[in-house]
């Protein structure tokens, strides 16, 4: 296995004359689960959509699984992402949407099917399977997003705010369907949500001005008697 | 997974969308009233007529609508002139044998071709990176997968678009027409529903390629509408660049020559992949 799914080194990218990042350097080990923490414009999700390669940094080296930056004809179906602020469309349904998004992973019509009806399982939306997307609430359509991301077993999860809009029992099912994943995928999940981070994350990316500033282990920071709400405040 | 396999199921899904848009409902509905309608008024148009020429004459009534028309249209003189008056007598030659009802329809289908393709096609790429909904794609297929899956998956959408509307007139036709051959009519109908599905590529190209560079759907079609604007005004004053407006190619998709027809085919094909393969360049630059 892999010492690092994810590998960045001295990622920059630039809006104007905001730098979104400033040499963002970082890996995340194999198996992990890496919450991201950070002010609203740190570059947290700017380096994610670099890593899935819907961004394209100014300079710097990504390493994705062991196989370099993002290329659809050695990745796909080995990541999945959880864009924030990106909609399904509207016009199809849950189970249609993600049969086709299982198809374009390389999986046949059949197992397709099946890993989509497993997917909306897994997220409590079978009943919903083919209910047009538009008909759905916020929280019902960002669990569609979510069982995107699960499809075929990927290797590497993006998730950017993945428990916005979720109640709190759909986000204790989230919680541990992230955590029933340690060891056997990488997951990098952004959130602002410490107290639902510190309680899945393995390893901890504290983010400021568009590079890391401090990457610790859950456990140091227990061993150091302090929250990840206090380590991130600076208390 | 093969490139041609995922992009056969980026045009499937694309197909599955469309399939369920309102706006590609509307465009279903409101093309199939026009052929419909068109049908209808041409047939009626060609009664009136050939009801006065009979009248006017003084003969007995031929009792079928076209048949008259027919005649007409097959006779040396009237053949001649038209030749002349087409200044194509290729095109006339290969025309000439075919039923007048038939040919309107393929005129008004023609028409129409832009006009369908703008109100499926012309915001699809646009509104999905609006949305963002693009971003789920571009993270199992490349941005050019994703360009070919979905020109082919709205052309798709467009045959069918115009496959309900040739159903339509030829419903019309066979309701007007009854003494015709169902089959003949369909096959007519459908012949030419095929040439202009055709020469409904360069367009798609053309407004797709432009909706790769904005993020607005409105934009989109706006720049679609400009595009063919100044498509017509440039080939209009400088005539060598009219080999960039799918227009050109318009009268060999009419020829029944193979060669010309095929000439016309390509033309249009490599046009329809020159806009959105510029369309798709500046995509593969952009962040989405």
């Amino acid at each position: 296995m892999i010492a690092s799914a994810v590998s960045t080194r001295a990622l920059t990218k630039r809006y104007g004359k905001r730098k979104a990042l400033d040499g963002f350097t970082l890996d995340v080990p194999a198996g992990s689960i890496m919450g991201l923490v950070g002010r609203n414009g740190s570059g947290k999700t700017t380096w994610m959509m670099s890593v899935a390669g819907l961004v394209r940094p100014g300079s710097g080296e990504i390493n994705l699984l062991g196989r370099g930056p993002f290329d659809a004809s050695v990745h796909s179906g080995r990541i999945a992402i959880l864009p924030q602020d990106s909609e399904l469309p509207l016009e199809m349904t849950p189970l249609s949407l993600l049969s086709a998004f299982a198809r374009l992973q390389g999986l046949g019509a059949k197992e397709a099917k099946a890993s989509a009806q497993k997917a909306l399982e897994s997220v409590n939306l079978s009943d919903r399977a083919r209910a047009s997307i538009r008909s759905l609430s916020h929280g019902m359509r960002k669990r569609v997003m979510t069982a995107q991301c699960f499809l075929g077993e990927p290797e590497l999860v993006l998730l950017d705010e993945p428990m916005n809009g979720l109640d709190p029992e759909e986000a204790e099912r989230m919680r541990n369907f992230i955590l029933s994943g340690l060891g056997r995928r990488t997951t990098v999940i952004s959130s602002h949500n410490l107290l639902d981070l510190g309680r899945i994350a393995t390893h901890v990316a504290f983010v400021e001005d568009g590079k890391v500033s401090r990457v610790a282990t859950m456990k140091e920071l227990s061993d150091s008697g302090k929250t990840l709400e206090e380590a991130y405040l600076g208390r | 997974m093969s490139s041609f396999a995922r992009m056969r199921s980026v045009a499937a899904a694309e197909l599955g969308v469309a399939s369920r848009s309102r706006r590609a409902l509307a465009t279903v509905l409101i093309f199939s009233a026009i052929t419909g309608i068109a049908m209808y008024l041409t047939i009626s148009m060609f009664a009136a007529i050939e009801a006065e020429l009979l009248k006017l004459l003084a003969l007995p009534d031929a009792g079928e609508t076209g048949s008259v028309t027919m005649t007409l249209w097959q006779s040396d003189q009237f053949n001649r002139m038209v030749s002349h008056m087409t200044r194509n007598s290729a095109v006339f030659a290969d025309i000439q044998g075919r039923h007048p009802v038939v040919l309107a329809y393929a005129f008004f289908l023609f028409s129409l071709v832009p006009l369908v393709t703008l109100m499926t096609s012309s915001a699809s790429v646009a509104s999905d990176i609006r949305s963002g909904s693009v971003r789920y794609m571009l993270v199992r297929v490349s941005r050019a997968e994703w360009s070919i899956g979905k020109f082919f998956g709205e052309a798709a959408a467009v045959l069918a678009a115009m496959a309900v509307g040739a159903l339509a007139a030829w419903a019309v036709a066979i309701c007007r027409l009854p003494g015709w051959s169902a089959l003949g009519l369909a096959g007519g109908v459908f012949d030419w529903t095929l040439r202009a599905w055709i020469y409904s590529f360069a367009y798609l190209g053309l407004f797709m390629g432009l909706s790769h560079v904005v993020r607005s759907p409105g934009k989109a079609t706006a720049l679609s509408v400009a595009a063919l604007v100044a498509l017509g005004i440039a080939a209009n004053r400088w005539p060598w660049l009219e080999i960039l407006s799918p227009s050109s190619s318009q009268t060999l998709l009419w020829r029944r020559d193979p060669a010309a027809f095929m000439q016309g085919a390509v033309h249009l094909v490599s046009l329809a992949f020159l806009y959105l393969g510029l369309g798709a360049f500046v995509f593969s630059r952009r962040d989405v």
